[in-house]
């Protein structure tokens, strides 16, 4: 491969993260990507690695409230902050913007759609009512292969005013 | 075997930067892919968001930016009205995911998107080779200012402070100086290759704007809106009857532009032709943008 997989040259520190509620602790390089340690160490492989370098979206997690692509964060870098990740944001159960996916069908193979759900619960967070126009410019880091684009952005503005 | 530290104070900081072969991090956006490409290889890794470096305020007439503020912070800040272009550029950055966690001064010294120069299967002549590939090769997205390396400046945020006078204050374990952000930057040669003047043990503490243009615009053209780097990146700002215009993605390094003449200098080449007419189409509409 040509992009060589991260970790084990340097020294390993006890990193602990606080994920979707929960603490973990690692003996761990702390250059490790946090989504290969979401992934492969805690088994949430929901947050997805696309690209692997930031330009596509589909590990974004919510560090602290704010959505971000975990494939670029060392997880030395996430740790003493509240990482949410798309089992944590639907641990209840499917929340309104994932019905709202799910109604406007705005996805099809859905490798992109964890992604999807965890950038724009990101922005009804912070911005409950967006505009069309907020909304493109919220989710301009998430790209969908199978061009989803339309559904996606009804999705979210069914569910504007909601809480997301 | 490397090391990771997350010092809380500037000065734990400088004193870990002061080790030879260390290496700051902040948002990580570029460091990560430098790290796993083999660009960088540092034996110590210090994490500076807890430095205490995040911090926008105001400055005399002017605004002080602490260096890990980050760009969607400084995209929206309401401190920053009045720097029309610097707003704009950093809004215009990366994408959202990326401007969450990607700072100030991490923009202003990320390496080049050249294709030869991040692959790693080539050891261009920025890399510490003998051949710049870009011009026996694809280089059509690339500077257009002749030279041994023909790579585009990456970063939207520097034009933008270039055009506002602003400056960066750089500290070491030794002492502190400030700098235009202009003279952040340097031509390579082929004995050191480097596109930045930092020392090894340097850090970008902070950048310092004077007091704001009469009106100021930032314009670019990029491959799509989002998560593209500017092909052709434009600032203009408007002090009185002065204008000044700095770009990215036409050579190297940021580059002033003679108002009057902002193609002088920068000849490009068939490939890369296309850029000079985006760059007069963009100084146009930026010039009537500012005197308005």
């Amino acid at each position: 491969m040509l992009v060589p997989e991260r970790g084990g040259a340097v020294v390993p520190v006890t990193v602990v993260l606080c994920v979707n509620g929960e603490r973990h602790e690692f003996e761990i390089d702390p250059l490790e990507r946090l989504a290969d340690v979401l992934r492969d160490r805690i088994g949430l492989v929901g947050t997805k690695v696309g690209c692997g370098e930031g330009a596509c979206g589909a590990c974004a997690v919510l560090l602290d409230g704010r959505a971000v692509a975990s494939c670029l964060l060392a997880v030395g870098s996430a740790a003493g902050h509240r990482i949410e990740t798309i089992e944590g944001l639907s641990r209840d159960g499917l929340t309104p913007l994932q019905e709202a996916f799910i109604a406007a069908d705005a996805l099809q193979c859905g490798f992109c759609t964890p992604g999807q759900i965890v950038a724009a619960t990101g922005l009804l967070r912070a911005e409950p009512a967006p505009t069309r126009a907020a909304v493109r410019q919220a989710m301009s880091g998430n790209i969908c292969r199978c061009g989803c684009y339309p559904k996606i952005e009804q999705a979210i503005l069914s569910c504007s005013g909601g809480d997301g | 075997m490397s090391t990771f530290c997350r010092p809380t104070t500037l000065a734990d900081a400088l004193a870990a930067l002061a080790e030879p072969g260390s290496r700051v991090l902040a948002g990580g956006t570029d460091l990560s892919g430098l790290i796993d490409r083999g660009l960088a290889s540092p034996t110590t890794v210090i994490d500076v968001q807890d430095a205490g470096l995040d911090r926008i305020e105001r400055c005399g007439a002017g605004v002080r930016i602490g260096a890990t503020a980050t760009l969607a912070t400084v995209a929206v800040s309401d401190l920053l009205t009045r720097w029309t272009a610097l707003r704009e550029a950093a809004a215009a950055a990366a994408s959202p995911l990326l401007r969450n966690v990607a700072t100030v001064g991490g923009n202003l010294c990320q390496h080049t998107r050249c294709w030869y120069y991040r692959g790693v299967e080539w050891t261009c002549w920025l890399g510490g080779g003998d051949t710049c590939f870009a011009q026996i090769g694809e280089h059509e997205r690339h500077g257009l200012q002749p030279g041994d390396c023909i790579s585009a400046h990456p970063s939207d945020l520097a034009p933008a402070l270039i055009v506002s006078d602003a400056t960066v204050v750089v500290a070491s374990a030794t002492g502190i100086r400030e700098q235009p952000v202009a003279a952040l930057y340097r031509r390579p040669d082929v004995d050191d290759r480097s596109l930045l003047t930092l020392g090894p043990d340097e850090v970008i503490t902070h950048v310092v704007l004077p007091a704001p243009p009469d009106a100021s615009v930032y314009l670019r053209e990029g491959q799509r809106e989002a998560f593209s780097f500017p092909l052709v990146g434009l600032a203009v700002a408007r002090f009185g009857e002065r204008l000044v215009m700095a770009a990215a993605g036409v050579a190297n390094i940021p580059h002033l532009l003679d108002p009057d003449d902002v193609l002088h200098d920068l000849p490009g080449n068939p490939q890369s032709a296309w850029k000079r007419t985006v760059l007069a189409t963009l100084a146009s509409r930026g010039r009537t943008a500012v005197t308005m």
